[in-house]
């Protein structure tokens, strides 16, 4: 027991507990779902994971800094519906641009939410609330209900989506899984290397020391929406790309299971902590459920909604509970073994009364 | 720093202690004041281009039917000053409101079907408040669960039929008080959810204002850690704000249900946004501590006028978020100013 707490610290053993609960999630579907444990179903799965993926990476960005941006869901359905348009008119347009229209509206739509709640001061929850309902409403108003389908897309789109970089026997790695792991990583790295990573962990665990540093709090908050608002944009490309078929309530619900993604995954919702990896973690996780309840004849669409909530509300409670219980042992067994620590502020105490 | 900025439910003691025309001055400036001076000026100016606009029926219609919302804002009012929010309510007052319908047609007691919905709402406000008072979970994420599977579930059990056909005597908020006559001032019959609106956005200011338990609110939102130190229990505060929050969600979706003879049995969308905006423009600060139920009632009622006043003045109705749009922004602004004052 105290090797074990030498070697890790209670948010480890956390994501340690997500990997048993992926585990134990996929043996129960395996008993439920016929030919669950096959390649096929992996593939298919993966893609998903990967669009919630890079969601939920641009979510945590906003969300380290103390906000929120739950508008990502019609952003994505946005994108991925402007995307389509755009290559319907124009189906001689690179891929490479093609994947730039679809960030470069995400992150237009992310600027608006950026400004409004860094520049306007008005509280994150209220605005994008807002643009949650705004963006869905012009979406809707002009696309007049008309459906992108797959017969409107180049063939390079619709040939994207089994691309593979990596096959071992029948798993396939597709490329838009690679493609989120990418963005994973990339991410990660420039959390923990940038200044600007830096600056989203000091705005959302004390502002008001990191004001008193003088860190551009207004610019570094627009900027992860920004961030967060193209990182939707892609993951609407991905979602044409995955589907082929675009209708205006596409990506609807997408901020719950990418916020569900995000707090599961450890990330604190009132900021300054978290790690992209364990956004991932969270993606797998809410991914796997949703995916696979899917694939369960006896559970319609929202019935798998509501089990996605329930189920988001029973991890973050028992989470809460298991999580204190294991922080209040650790600190418990600090106290016992490390005397040094809790000497040195009262030998600081001596030094300037002396 | 002082938990209030100068509302009409707060006043500071800075305010208490300076002469009569700083205090006239603070009054003019609440959040209160200068909606209901907005809402009396909406009428005059939209008035003034189209009679019709102030037609009775019409005056009665924005008053009537948004009372619902004011309703539940009055129990957001109590969320957000503690420092939490609710996002679900949109998909409770839906679900509420199908449970009312249904035992209306199932042929239980009328009483039942408008009681059950409100002692319901109490109890998933209990459940939210436990999760979020003891548990610790932060308030958006369980009210964004809660959301997913009251939206999910409703639709299930439903197949978002529509519910008609529920006896006359259903209607509560198609009812009307008796016309009195009152030392020859003759008061006209008022819609029952005007009066309901009323009563219940003054009780609850007079309670946040006055009782112990209406104070700590203000005090647990303001500073936490403060009110902790000082005796109160923020477990049980928060708590009781959750349960009155579920209450009035009920009364909501009693009142919600019973103005048409259709009752969709899906969630109305976006209705949390409406309950939140009132809240906010009515000088409720997202950020704790500081506001009042008449505002979130004044806002509401503003809100159901402009919307109104779009049709009469041959705007599209698509400007109305621009507009709601446009009054958060001032309100928010107006706020960081005014803190800024008290801080100076």
């Amino acid at each position: 027991m105290n090797a074990i707490r030498r070697y890790l610290r209670p948010e480890q053993i956390r994501e340690l507990s997500l990997i048993v609960i992926i585990i134990l999630a996929v043996l129960f579907f395996a008993t439920q779902i016929e030919n669950y444990l096959s390649a096929r179903t992996f593939n298919r799965i993966s893609t998903s994971i990967a669009i919630i993926a890079v969601v939920a990476v641009g979510q945590t960005l906003v969300v380290l800094t103390r906000n929120i941006d739950l508008s990502v869901g019609s952003i994505v359905g946005f994108a991925a519906y402007f995307s389509g348009q755009t290559l319907a008119a124009n189906p001689d347009l690179a891929p490479v641009l093609a994947v730039c229209v679809a960030i470069g509206f995400g992150a237009f739509l992310g600027l608006i939410n950026g400004v409004l709640v860094a520049v306007g001061r008005i509280p994150a929850i209220v605005v994008t609330l807002g643009t949650l309902a705004i963006y869905r409403g012009i979406l809707v108003d002009w696309a007049q209900a008309r459906t992108i389908t797959t017969e409107m897309m180049p063939t390079w789109l619709i040939d994207l989506p089994r691309v593979n970089v990596l096959t071992m026997g029948e798993v396939e790695v597709r490329i838009m899984v690679a493609l989120a792991l990418v963005v994973v990583i990339l991410f990660q790295l420039a959390l923990n290397y940038l200044p600007l990573g830096r600056r989203l962990y000091a705005i959302g665990s004390n502002p008001d020391a990191a004001r008193l540093m003088g860190l551009p709090i207004q610019r570094t908050i627009l900027i992860a929406y920004v961030l967060c608002g193209a990182l939707a944009g892609l993951a609407g490309f991905m979602f044409l790309a995955r589907f082929g078929t675009i209708t205006v309530t596409a990506g609807a619900g997408l901020e719950l299971a990418a916020v569900a993604a995000v707090v599961v995954g450890g990330v604190n919702i009132f900021g300054g902590s978290g790690t992209m990896f364990g956004a991932l973690l969270g993606a797998i996780v809410i991914g796997t459920l949703e995916q696979s309840l899917l694939r369960m004849p006896q559970v319609s669409e929202f019935v798998r909604d509501a089990l996605l909530g329930l189920f988001i509300l029973i991890a973050v409670a028992s989470d809460a509970i298991i999580v204190k219980g294991l922080r209040e042992a650790w600190a418990r067994s600090g106290r016992l073994k490390s005397a040094k620590t809790t000497l040195a502020p009262a030998t600081a105490k001596e030094v300037k009364r002396a | 720093m002082t938990t209030a900025a100068p509302t009409l439910g707060q006043p500071t003691r800075l305010s208490r202690s300076r002469g009569l025309a700083s205090r006239f001055l603070v009054f003019a400036t609440s959040q209160e004041f200068v909606l209901l001076l907005v809402v009396v000026l909406l009428f005059a100016v939209v008035g003034n281009t189209n009679p019709r606009y102030l037609a009775e029926r019409n005056v009665l219609n924005i008053f009537n039917g948004n009372a619902y919302i004011a309703v539940a804002a009055v129990g957001m009012t109590m969320v957000i000053i503690s420092r939490n929010i609710d996002i679900s309510v949109g998909s409770l007052i839906g679900v509420l409101g199908t449970v009312s319908g249904s035992l209306a047609i199932n042929g239980y007691p009328i009483w039942s079907s408008w009681l059950v919905p409100i002692l319901l709402g109490g109890v998933v406000g209990a459940v939210i408040g436990f999760m979020v008072a003891y548990l610790r979970i932060p308030s958006i994420v369980v009210t964004l669960g809660l959301l997913s599977i009251l939206k999910g579930g409703l639709i299930t059990v439903t197949n978002g039929a529509w519910i008609t056909d529920m006896p006359d005597t259903y209607f509560l908020a198609q009812m009307r008080t008796p016309e009195i006559s009152l030392l020859g001032i003759n008061i006209p019959a008022i819609p029952s959810p005007i009066v309901i609106m009323i009563v219940l956005t003054l009780l609850a200011a007079l309670w946040m204002r006055y009782s112990p338990t209406g104070r700590a609110i203000y005090a647990v939102g303001g500073n936490a850690e403060a009110a902790r130190l000082s005796g109160i229990s923020e477990k049980r505060i928060i708590m009781t704000v959750f349960i009155i929050n579920g209450l009035c969600v009920g009364i909501a979706a009693v009142l919600w249900a019973t103005q048409l003879s259709i009752i969709q049995s899906t969630v109305p969308a976006g209705l949390e946004l409406q309950v939140i905006t009132s809240a906010v423009v009515g000088g409720v600060s997202i950020m704790g501590g500081v506001g009042t139920t008449i505002g979130a009632m004044l806002a509401a009622i503003l809100l159901s006028a402009i919307n109104s006043a779009l049709v009469f003045i041959n705007v599209s109705p698509y400007w109305f978020r621009a507009v709601v749009g446009v009054l958060i922004l001032i309100t928010v602004l107006t706020d960081l100013l005014r803190r800024r004052r008290t801080q100076a």
